[in-house]
């Protein structure tokens, strides 16, 4: 099953355009979506997650609609929020319990080696009777998660899910989504690039509501090789570089700048080839050296 | 600087919110609503919408009805930094805990101030209001708003906001406001409607009526005409307590919630959780779980949404009930058991059978329904807003549930926790009647009210509840607007809606009696409450379409999407509601305004005025006067029908002939087939205004007869809004003559008779009651003619009916069973029927015999109704003359109030007097008793001697009935019963009331009728002897008894006791009844030295005065020279006044003296006209505890007992 995007617009009542005609085709597997704060991810996700509506375009799940359909989009959907609370006064296990009868697992049996395997999977089994009002930040994320995975959605929605995990829950988790992913569409917004190029098969690049680059994470940082040069310099060349170069990124090391720049060629000025990162993809595409932004510079030109 | 700071903020950012300005203008519309429905009482009690005392009863009544806000404003003031989660950043500031309370709290106080002034301002500009009579608006005043404003409103809303701010504060929870809030509502109405109003206790109530409006209505009450448009709430030591404990308590929970506060991260350290300390909650880091998704299957089909359902249902009560709905249900449970066996009380505190109907019957007390409706809309406001209060919405609303089941849920969980609420109920109706020792529990009974009936009507309001939720979806906004909705409801008819489909959740109400239980009652409720499915039916709809999931939340949005999509269903199930609202609301409104003939109050007004103008010009044309009835009735109780056909005889007593007969016929029943036995036509019919007219072809020659024949139907067709009339009922038909008799002449009584109606009518002015010297009143004797009666009652064959007379045979025929009775006597034209299945027991006394029919289950009072009506009969006869029937029946029946009425040869118990139970009665003293020995005594006084219907016609009816009643529990239980009697009556002096009156001899009121009528006539007795005052009473009747104008009035009666009272005690006859008088006596002081041989002297210091009070309220002091009583008592049981050591008359002067007496034993206690015979307003300083002198420390004595006096007085005062 695939989703796919097709044009979809919304325009908050305050003016704010958080997507524009957006276009996605997600395969299943992991996909990844990158992009600054206030870039859309969150709106786009919501659409996704059925809490609310493009003014415009379609959207496709497989053969569902899921603008149209959302009853039954969600009865495949898993939904992580970028942040949410909880129920203070109910145990993770009952109320886990509860949202597994919510998504439909009415058998018992059935629900309860559901609820106690996610429970395991989340590391909560120790503290699955105590309330959840008690619970540390992690724990309650670890918690979202289960939430999310209950009932292994053919469609899972996670917003910026790796935020409040350690390094160890990090891993798990990741690990836990690719297990998932492997027959389900599973969406990760995030803007840490390296959950991405560890993970994603697929991925795309959001700017200002526009899908600036939709590739596959490998083929991009191929696609980049040879372009991308690097120098180490001083504070007070900083601003010379940013005038004469495209700068991909900066970055302090040992109190001395590592300047990576995208170029076709070699720049000279004693920069060196480097090999191509997802980080200097994300960075170049929004940058305008790379994707979307880069082709519609050149039709601006051309016109 | 940066108190100002947080304080600027907060109100800047409370300012900015909407809301804010929509709580002015709902207060705006309050204020104006309230002095609209005073408009009513304004004009009947002649005084100005804008008097001060009106303006500071809706201030208190508006700074009760300000707490919904307070709460609101308060709580979110105490939490949002909680809520918003931006405590951190603040608690890190370098800001001290004072600064920031005190900002946040003073915040809160301008708001709720700022949306307080919508309440003077409302005040001053309701005169503008077009619908508000103008008229009834005197000069404008601006001191009266200030003085509401300042010592009302202000201090009410700084306590609120202090209150509600501190709970909020340490609850951290913005519903423990709301809570609390609730709490204060009802501690206010509780203080009022119970303590002051039921029990008397009006001091207490003064004090804790956090309000102000029992101070405001004692201050009514007290008020004089003279005094009312003008006298400002005077700041007096109860205003300045009230006011005092009230801010003190303010003060306290403040520095509570200032000393409890940290600024700290809150880790959930409550009592409860360091009882149940767990072992500290973290996971270990050692993942052994093999990653691994298990597969699962899930279903989704019908099945599943009923799963969905009830789990989303449980566990969203298990919610609220855990976190708070636990604390309401014992709330409510506590003030169940306080409040119910208070209001099962009967007259004078008598205790009563507790019996489930009774209990039922409180449960639909306004009080109480108003506690379940506001759980119920907190409840609701919970449910609505779960998800978002804890930031679950976005996980949840994913979640694949369908709209119209998570709806569901909520309406079902409301449902389990008004099933919760309902048992609550049930258990303290269970535990009072065990406790009250009335195990006849009628379980069946309570289930059909408290599940069928009430929960019904709870479950209409759920729905409304959720709707407003969804609609409006802000929450406390979302409790305010419901609440308003609930009490526009209740008080639909006092803002002049009187169409009950027009309000919602409006029903015909019902009734219970052991008689017929719900008898007709019922199926108008169902009717009606069908008719607000259909409407509930839309508002599910419209709360399905409002639904609020996912990040879309406007109000335009949802409403584009509840248009954008119909669905079959929703169209179905709006077509379903709208079918229901169209065709029972066509079929009430045909049964209420079409079948009954439902008149608004206005129309009904025009109606008698027009009836007036029509026809009072006959009022004075010479009609014959009725001398004989006789009846046949025919009772149809299964059928609720009745049929009358009668013979009326007239014969003409003027001096004129006459040619024309003006009839009256009743507007219950249909009245046909008059006919006259000789040559007469009819010039008029009136339907509309009742009224006949008849000529006669041969006129009525003086002193000759005519007889008239007629029919009447009692068939009610439909209901009202009140429900069915209910006079043949299945068991326990009642009703009067009066009300369906037809009646000769013009009926005066048909008049408007409050001044300014009469005024808006353009009718001429006309007192109320006629006055004392109108003799051409004393002539007239219509309704109270002396008749010759007869009747044939026919009813159901297990039932006996029952009316005056002698019964002269029964017979059973085509299944019914016929009663014929036979006046033994002429009677006064008045009598009821009664038909029921009855149990009997008979007595008799000298020939005449005494039957009592009751309700089988109510024997409990059965010998002592026959004792009282022996004893009755034995006093009476032997002190004011002969009984004039062979027989006296005393008849239950299902009826209103909690009384008795008498009836030639014929008792009338309502079921609630028969209730009472005064063997329970611990205060020593038997009411039913005395109650039926007072209806005996109406046998003489009323149906011999009857009144002139002018002034002062009550203080010879009522006021001999109960002096005589008084004698007889004297003469059966002796003169310490009737002390005990006496001091319980006498507590109606106690509830306030205006000095200003009219002198006994003009009586009309309740008051002077049965309380200070009998006190006047009881002081004679004592001061004259028993003897002197019957015989005048003797003499009175002798004279005054034939039933023929002219009838006598209470001058007849001055008359003769004045006869009996030697010129000595003229001066107190004429206090008494002919001048408004109060006497002021006060013991001060007394002590007793022993003198020897077991001798006392004891000397009393004394003060007295006297003074008269006009009926405008001034108060003229008058030289006092009085026989006064002066009293000694010995020590009696438990601190109580015991033996009687000296009781004399000694002549008192105004002013303070000593009196010295000497007794022959240990005085306790003595004072000055111990046993209250004079009308005094301070009873309680009358007697005093008499302090021993021991001649070693005299002084000493003193002055140990000044602080104690002191403490007693603090205690008093405060609680």
């Amino acid at each position: 099953m695939e989703l796919t995007i097709r044009n979809i617009s919304k325009t908050y009542p305050n003016g704010v355009q958080a997507l524009k005609n957006a276009s996605l085709t997600i395969p299943p597997g992991m996909y990844g979506l990158l992009g600054p704060n206030g870039a859309g991810k969150s709106t786009l996700m919501r659409i996704l997650a059925t809490l609310q509506e493009p003014d415009e375009g379609q959207i496709h799940f497989g053969s569902l609609d899921v603008v149209r359909q959302k009853d039954k989009v969600r009865e495949t959907l898993g939904y992580l929020p970028q942040e949410f609370g909880v129920y203070r006064n109910v145990s993770a296990e009952r109320l886990l319990d509860h949202f597994a009868i919510l998504k439909g697992i009415t058998n018992r049996a059935a629900r309860t080696e559901a609820v106690q395997g996610l429970l395991r999977q989340t590391n909560l089994w120790e503290v699955r009777q105590q309330k959840l009002g008690g619970y540390s930040g992690g724990m309650r994320q670890r918690f979202g998660v289960a939430l999310a995975l209950l009932g292994n959605p053919k469609l899972l929605i996670v917003d910026e899910p790796t935020a409040g995990l350690d390094p160890s829950e990090r891993v798990r988790f990741l690990n836990l989504l690719c297990e998932l992913g492997e027959n389900a569409v599973v969406i990760l917004s995030t803007h840490i690039v390296e959950d991405v190029s560890e993970l994603c098969t697929h991925m795309a690049i959001i700017d200002k509501g526009e899908i600036l680059l939709e590739a596959e994470p490998l083929l991009a940082t191929e696609a980049l090789q040879g372009r991308v040069w690097r120098k180490i310099i001083d504070k007070d060349q900083l601003p010379l570089m940013q005038r004469e170069l495209a700068v991909i990124s900066t970055r302090l090391q040992a109190g001395k700048f590592v300047v990576r720049v995208y170029s076709e060629r070699a720049p000279g000025m004693g920069f060196e080839g480097t090999e191509a990162n997802l980080e200097d993809v994300y960075f170049s595409t929004m940058a305008g050296h790379f994707g979307q932004r880069r082709a519609q510079a050149a039709k601006e030109v051309a016109l | 600087m940066k108190l100002w700071e947080i304080f600027r903020f907060e109100l800047g950012s409370q300012l900015r919110r909407v809301s804010t300005w929509l709580y002015f203008l709902i207060f705006l519309g309050i204020t104006f609503a309230m002095v609209a429905s005073f408009t009513d009482n304004v004009r009947s009690g002649d005084y100005l919408l804008n008097a001060p005392v009106v303006t500071a009863a809706i201030t208190s009544i508006a700074s009760l009805l300000v707490l919904l806000v307070v709460a609101a404003v308060a709580g979110d003031a105490a939490t949002h930094d909680l809520q918003d989660r931006i405590e951190p950043l603040l608690y890190t500031s370098p800001i001290s805990k004072f600064t920031y309370l005190g900002g946040r709290f003073l915040g809160a106080l301008a708001i709720t101030t700022l949306v307080l002034l919508a309440l003077p301002l409302g005040l001053m500009l309701a005169v503008f209001i077009p619908g508000i009579d103008a008229s009834l608006f005197g000069p404008f005043r601006l001191v009266p708003y200030l003085s509401a404003f300042f010592l009302i409103a202000l201090p009410n809303l700084f306590v609120a906001t202090a209150i509600l701010f501190s709970v909020a504060l340490l609850s951290r929870h913005a519903l423990t406001s709301f809570l609390v809030g609730g709490v204060l509502f009802i501690m206010a109405m509780v203080s009022k409607e119970v303590l002051a109003d039921h029990m008397g206790l009006w001091s207490l109530s003064k004090q804790l009526d956090l309000s102000g409006f029992t101070l405001v209505s004692h201050f009514h009450k007290t008020l004089t005409p003279l005094q009312v448009n003008t006298e400002l709430v005077p700041v007096d030591g109860w205003l300045v307590w009230n006011r005092v404990l009230w801010v003190l308590v303010a003060l306290g929970m403040l520095t509570l919630a200032h000393y409890r506060f940290r600024f700290a991260h809150y880790a959930g350290v409550s009592w409860w959780s360091r009882l149940t300390r767990r072992r500290q909650l973290v996971t270990s880091n050692d993942w052994t779980a093999p990653i691994s998704l298990q597969p699962v299957h899930k279903t989704f089909n019908v099945n599943t949404q009923l799963y969905q359902l009830s789990a989303l249902t449980f566990q969203s009560f298990r919610e609220n009930l855990l976190g708070w709905g636990w604390m309401c249900l014992v709330f409510l449970a506590g003030m169940l058991l306080m409040l119910v066996p208070e209001w099962l009380e009967g007259s004078l505190g008598v205790p009563t059978l507790a019996t489930t109907g009774r209990i039922v019957q409180t449960y639909d007390l306004l009080l109480f329904r108003l506690t379940v409706v506001a759980v119920l809309v907190v409840y609701m406001g919970q449910l609505v807003w779960r998800e978002r209060d804890a930031r679950m919405q976005d996980i949840a609303d994913a979640a694949p549930v369908a709209d119209g089941v998570s709806l569901l849920a909520k309406l079902l969980s409301a449902l389990l926790m008004l099933l919760a609420v309902q048992t609550v109920f049930l258990l303290a109706g269970l535990a009072i009647q065990l406790g009250l020792g009335h195990p006849d529990v009628e379980l069946g009974l309570y289930l059909r009210v408290l599940f069928g009936l009430q929960l019904a009507d709870y479950l209409l309001f759920a729905v409304l509840a959720l709707a407003v939720h969804l609609l409006v979806n802000q929450k406390y906004m979302g409790h305010i607007l419901f609440f308003l909705t609930f009490l526009f409801s209740v008080f639909a008819a006092e803002l002049g809606v009187g169409q009950k489909l027009l309000v919602y959740n409006a029903d015909s109400g019902w009734s219970y009696s052991d008689f017929s239980g719900f008898g007709l009652s019922l199926a108008p409720w169902f009717w009606f409450k069908l008719y607000w499915v259909g409407w509930a039916v839309l508002l599910a709809l419209v709360a399905r379409l409002f639904w609020v999931r996912g990040h879309e939340t406007g109000i335009a949005w949802r409403l584009r999407q509840a248009v954008a999509r119909p669905k079959v269903s929703y169209l179905l199930l709006a077509a379903g509601g709208g079918i229901l609202i169209f065709t029972l609301g066509a079929f009430v409104f045909y049964n209420t305004n079409v079948l009954q003939e439902n008149l608004s109050k206005q129309e009904l007004a025009e109606r008698r005025a027009t009836y007036e103008r029509l026809y009072s010009q006959y009022g004075n044309t010479p009609q014959p006067q009725l001398t004989a009835t006789k009846l046949h009735v025919e009772l149809y109780p299964d059928q609720s029908e009745a049929l009358v056909r009668g013979v009326y005889v007239l014969q003409n007593k003027s001096k004129v002939a006459i040619d024309t007969i003006h009839l009256s016929t009743a507007s219950e029943v249909e009245t046909r087939q008059v006919t006259f036995n000789r040559n007469a036509k009819a010039a008029l019919e009136d339907r509309e205004h009742r009224h006949a007219i008849y000529t006669l072809g041969q006129p009525l020659q003086p002193g000759d007869s005519l007889q008239l024949t007629f029919e009447v139907q009692y068939k009610p067709k439909g209901f009202t809004g009140q429900g069915m009339p209910q006079a043949v009922a299945d068991n326990g038909t009642f009703f009067m003559n009066q009300e369906w008799l037809p009646a000769i002449g013009y009926q005066p009584s048909r008049e408007l008779a409050e001044a300014g109606e009469r005024k808006a009518h353009n009718l001429p002015p006309k007192p109320t009651v006629a006055p004392l010297y109108d003799e051409a009143a004393r002539l007239n004797t219509a309704r109270v003619e002396r008749i010759r009666f007869e009747a044939v009652v026919g009813t159901a064959a297990d039932q006996a009916a029952i009316t005056t007379g002698e019964l002269r045979r029964t017979w059973t025929e085509k299944g019914r069973r016929y009663f014929h009775y036979v006046a033994d006597a002429p009677i006064r034209n008045l009598f009821a029927f009664f038909s029921a299945r009855y149990a009997v027991r008979e007595a008799s006394w000298q020939g005449v015999q005494i039957q009592v029919l009751y309700h089988p289950k109510h024997a409990h009072n059965v010998d002592q109704l026959i004792q009282s009506t022996q004893a009755s009969l034995d006093y009476y006869t032997r002190n004011f003359g002969p009984y004039p029937h062979r027989q006296v029946r005393l008849v239950e029946y299902p009826g209103a109030g909690n009384g008795a009425s008498a009836y030639p040869a014929t008792i009338a118990l309502t079921e609630n007097f028969s209730m009472m139970n005064p063997k329970e009665d611990k205060r020593g003293f038997d009411l039913s008793f005395a109650v039926a020995a007072h209806e005996m005594a109406h046998q003489w006084w009323a149906h011999q001697l009857v009144p002139a219907a002018v002034e002062g016609a009550a203080l010879l009816s009522e006021s001999l009935a109960w002096y005589s009643a008084l004698g007889v529990v004297e003469a059966a239980h002796g003169p310490e019963h009737l002390q005990h009697l006496l001091w319980i009556m006498r507590e109606s002096y106690l509830t306030p009331r205006s000095k200003a009156d009219v002198p006994l001899l003009l009586a009309t009121d309740a008051f002077q009728a049965y309380r200070k009528g009998p006190f006047a006539m009881y002081a004679l007795k004592e001061y004259l002897g028993e003897g002197r005052v019957n015989s005048a009473l003797q003499n009175l009747l002798a004279k005054h008894g034939t039933g023929e104008p002219p009838l006598p009035t209470s001058l007849d009666l001055y008359r003769e006791l004045s006869m009996v009272t030697p010129d000595s005690l003229q001066y107190l006859l004429s206090d008494l009844f002919e001048k408004n008088t109060f006497w002021d006596l006060q013991a001060k002081a007394v002590e007793a030295e022993e003198v020897g041989n077991g001798q006392w002297r004891v000397a009393l210091d004394v003060r007295a005065q006297k003074a008269e009070v006009d009926t405008e309220g001034v108060e003229t002091p008058v030289p006092l020279d009085d026989m006064v009583e002066v009293g000694v008592y010995g020590a009696g049981k438990d601190g109580s006044a015991g033996e009687l050591l000296y009781l004399e008359l000694h002549r008192i002067r105004a002013g303070e003296q000593r009196i010295y007496v000497t007794v022959p034993g240990k005085p306790t206690q003595a004072g000055i006209d111990p046993r209250n015979l004079l009308i005094d307003l301070d009873m309680m300083d009358n007697v005093r505890e008499v302090i021993l002198k021991k001649p070693a420390a005299p002084a000493q004595a003193l002055h140990i007992r000044q602080p104690e006096q002191l403490l007693h007085f603090m205690l008093d005062v405060m609680f």
